[in-house]
């Protein structure tokens, strides 16, 4: 599935979150950009993660519109959402414990197929895409922290996604394995899936991301390329506490 | 239908609901902290009300001055329960926790039923027949001090859940458990302690009603189910919902036993909660999703 | 042979035997028993229905006698007062329990409710629908209904044991056969992956409300066919013995011990449990309460030592082997 190049992909208009009158996102407004790596980034708090649970339909937003492929994803449940081609992995991983690695993203391979065969075909090739093809009839209990995250990232990716959302995938990880995961992630990217993700570590959003937006309590306070936002005072002030020079 | 029976219904409705709200309140504490509903507690507040009996059988103890005893007792045998029996299924999934106090509540029950037999019984204080007439509304004694004893118990709880460094580390308990844990709080004592707290709730309103309430090995089951509905009603975990929700629902039923024949009692508060499941599942506290 | 092949190879002769032996049963045995074993099969396909909303699904319900009981009522109401054949009242009260699973699922699932919510909600229902079977004329209020025995094929009404007993050891089997192609399916998977994470699983695509409606529906429906059987084998029934907790947490002890998620387990549950009942009533019985208490602590201790059954239990001690390649799809 191929997106248009260059098409605004998911837009984001004035949106607003609000928690019993505390508003966790205030009149957002952002653009993801299609076939790239988007990143989303900001101070603890910033409202990363609800921004993530109100674009997946976890989270239904109070105001304003979630453009994607011409709908508006608001106030639509999850499973509509994935069906549309959004999926998304959660800051704390969520495998399903009692079943195997493959059946495991089986049921993700289940959004799209409803074959058996097929099915199974998809998720092995997702397997093999997290380097997890080896363990694949492992019980995914069994699984190290590493393990998990990729096997979520398979999973999502049997879904057949046009955009995957991103949350904290190197959070946990040590050096070689970031590295690993970056490179799936690209490799992800390369192949046609938009990305969006919230990360913390700056060199990697920075090396990876073309298009990156700044959150801080909940606004939008920078959007642009690495090098823009890195100049970009606000977020300097906010976020990095030092100019950042990227090559 | 004259107001008269209006305002009866109200009155007794009110009077019983405080006991409601009692029981409703230990059993949301429980659930909003250990995050499991406590199957046993309504054998836990007969067993209370066993114990009252007993003193006041053998030691001529007034059952309203029983509960120095009874709170503690009480206490004593919902922390060693959860110590010894829910503590090992923390960390399991939910409904296994169901289950075991299930069990533990048949324990408790057939406990009594086997030391007691399971025949009903009566107790006789000396002012069981005083009543008191405010108006057109008579009220007896009994139920009066019950109601009052039951506010009372609830507000000395909620004070000690706000003021005390015990209670605190309770309320963050509820709240968020990883977080109690990083900030050194011993959340195995909280549970076991919260669980005696719950405990002894359900013993007190059980010593509290034995005044005029027949004594019998498995009363503690339809206070069990009406526990459970004011706590869904008051939005689980909520303290004061479950004291709310206590009042409302003992009014409802009150007021409905007026117009409903006496066996279909329990209809009005079974429907109250199946409405609250329909509109407004998260209770009268909470936020529907 | 490693230790996991040989369990399960052991496991798959055992089912045989045993299901041999369950066939042959009425040649060489007397009425009683035949009686105690319909019992125990009779439980082992109700807590194998149950199973399949709470293994499956991960929905607990306390619930599951009103579907038992809709379908007895049903059937029974219809043949004392249109003389309409349990055989085809069977199916009318396999409906009405689906309908009522139904409404209880649509309500509790609808907003998400999970969980807690779910299971103080069966419970609710329960109670509503004791007091309502109390209270109705039309059925028998608290009398109950009896069923003026006539035997004839018609009438699902046999002289002897025997009939029953092959018709329930039938019904098990159907089961049998329901949970295993369920197990393998698209449906199943989908089903336990709501059980083990409803958010991932919804994050994915399922639409978690359907998926768990579903699995009420069928596990109501059959629970309900049960019903029938019930009725017409003992030919009296009553709100206390049908409508009560008491009756829905016995179902949910069997899948428990036996092993929840898993085909035999309520079969093997059953097969324990009744007798372990049956033996603390025999000697404890006459000292009121006792063989209740002895049974708290049971459950207490089954619960504590296999919270995942014994079957489950057994399977993650044999670590499962490569599992089989799922089938085709069901659903």
């Amino acid at each position: 599935m191929s997106p248009e190049a260059n098409e605004g992909m998911l837009l984001i208009r004035n949106l607003t979150m609000t928690f019993r009158g505390l508003r966790a996102i205030s009149n957002l407004d952002l653009e993801v950009m299609a076939s790239k790596v988007n990143g989303l980034i900001g101070p603890n708090g910033a409202g990363k993660t609800t921004l993530f649970n109100v674009i997946s339909g976890f989270l239904t937003p109070q105001e304003g519109q979630i453009l994607f492929e011409n709908k508006n994803l608001a106030g639509l449940r999850p499973h509509e959402i994935c069906r549309l081609g959004v999926v998304r992995t959660f800051q704390i991983v969520k495998i399903f414990p009692g079943l195997t690695v493959l059946r495991n993203v089986m049921i993700g391979s289940f959004n799209r197929n409803r074959e058996t065969k097929r099915s199974q075909e998809i998720s092995e090739q997702a397997l093999h895409q997290v380097h997890l093809i080896h363990k694949k009839d492992q019980d995914a209990s069994a699984l190290t922290l590493s393990d998990r995250k990729r096997l979520e990232l398979a999973r999502a990716l049997a879904t057949e996604p046009i955009l995957l959302l991103l949350d904290e995938s190197m959070a946990g990880l040590n050096p070689t394995e970031g590295e690993e995961m970056l490179s799936i992630i690209k490799e992800i990217n390369r192949r046609g899936i938009t990305i969006f993700m919230i990360e913390h570590m700056m060199n990697v959003i920075m090396s990876v991301c073309e298009h990156i937006v700044v959150l801080n309590y909940g606004e939008k306070i920078g959007e642009g390329t690495p090098s823009h936002i890195s100049k970009d005072r606000k977020v300097i002030e906010a976020y990095l506490g030092e100019e950042f020079s990227v090559a | 239908m004259n107001s008269e029976l209006l305002l009866q219904g109200i009155a007794s409705g009110l009077l019983i609901g405080g006991v409601y709200a009692l029981v409703a309140i230990g059993l949301t504490l429980v659930y909003g902290v250990l995050n499991i509903i406590n199957f046993a507690h309504g054998a836990l507040l007969v067993v209370g009300m066993y114990a009252s009996y007993f003193l006041f059988t053998y030691f001529g103890i007034d059952p309203y001055l029983s509960v120095f005893v009874v709170i503690p007792l009480l206490f004593i045998i919902g922390a060693l329960s959860q110590k010894i029996v829910i503590n090992p299924l923390m960390n399991a999934p939910a409904h296994i926790c169901v289950f075991v106090t299930i069990g533990l509540g048949y324990f408790l029950e057939n406990f009594l039923a086997f030391a007691w037999s399971p025949e009903y019984r009566n107790i006789e204080v000396s002012y069981a027949r005083s009543i008191l007439s405010l108006g057109e509304v008579t009220i007896p004694v009994t139920r009066l001090v019950t109601f009052a004893l039951a506010v009372f118990l609830t507000l000395a709880l909620y004070l000690f859940l706000k003021k005390t460094d015990i209670g605190k580390a309770i309320r963050a308990c509820a709240q968020e458990k990883d977080a109690a844990v990083l900030m050194g709080i011993d959340t195995k004592k909280i549970f076991a302690i919260t669980f005696g707290i719950g405990a002894a709730c359900a013993g007190a309103a059980g010593a509290f009603i034995l005044p005029f309430f027949y004594l019998g090995p498995y009363v503690g089951h339809t206070f069990l189910l009406t526990a459970f509905i004011v706590v869904v009603f008051g939005s689980m975990g909520n303290f004061w919902g479950a004291f709310l929700a206590g009042l409302i629902i003992g009014l409802g039923e009150s007021i409905g036993e007026i117009f409903l024949p006496s066996a279909m009692k329990e209809v009005v508060s079974l429907s109250i909660f199946i409405i609250v499941l329909f509109f407004r599942p998260a209770g009268l506290m909470g936020q529907p999703r | 042979m490693k230790p996991t092949t040989l369990y399960f190879s052991f496991s798959k002769i055992l089912i045989l035997v045993a299901f041999l032996f369950l066939l042959s049963l009425p040649f060489y045995t007397g009425s009683y028993i035949l009686h105690v074993v319909i019992m125990i099969l009779f439980f082992g396909y109700l807590g194998a229905c149950w199973n399949i909303l709470a293994g499956y699904a991960g929905q607990i319900s306390l619930g599951h006698a009103i579907f038992l009981g809709a379908g007895a009522y049903t059937s029974t109401v219809l043949f004392l007062k249109a003389g309409v054949s349990p055989w085809i009242g069977m199916w009318a009260g396999g409906i009405s329990g689906m309908l009522l699973g139904l409404f209880v699922g649509y309500l509790t699932f609808r907003y998400g409710l999970k969980g807690h919510y779910f299971i103080l909600a069966t419970l609710a229902f329960g109670a509503i629908t004791k007091v309502i079977a109390l209270n109705v004329e039309k059925i028998g209020a608290a009398q109950g209904l009896i069923i003026p025995f006539k035997a004839s094929f018609a009438n699902f009404q046999f002289v002897g044991k025997t009939f029953y007993y092959y018709y329930i050891l039938f019904m098990v089997v159907g089961i049998v056969l329901i949970c295993t192609a369920i197990e393998r399916s698209r449906f199943g998977q989908i089903l336990m992956a709501i059980r083990e994470d409803e958010d991932a699983a919804e994050s994915l695509g399922v639409n978690i409300f359907r998926y768990k409606l579903f699995a009420m529906i069928i596990s109501s429906f059959l629970t309900a066919l049960a019903g029938t059987f019930y009725a017409f084998y003992i030919g009296y029934i009553h709100p206390d013995t049908l409508f009560t907790p008491f009756l829905s947490i016995q179902i949910t002890l069997i899948p428990i011990t036996g092993g929840m998620g898993s085909v035999f387990g309520p079969i093997v549950g059953s097969f324990i449990l009744s007798p372990v009942s049956e033996i603390t009533r025999g000697f404890l019985g006459k000292f009121s309460g006792l063989h209740l208490m002895v049974w708290g602590l049971i459950i207490m201790l089954i619960v504590i030592l296999i919270p995942r059954g014994i079957i489950v239990e057994l399977q993650h001690y044999f670590r499962k082997p490569r599992p089989k390649p799922l089938e085709r799809s069901l659903t």
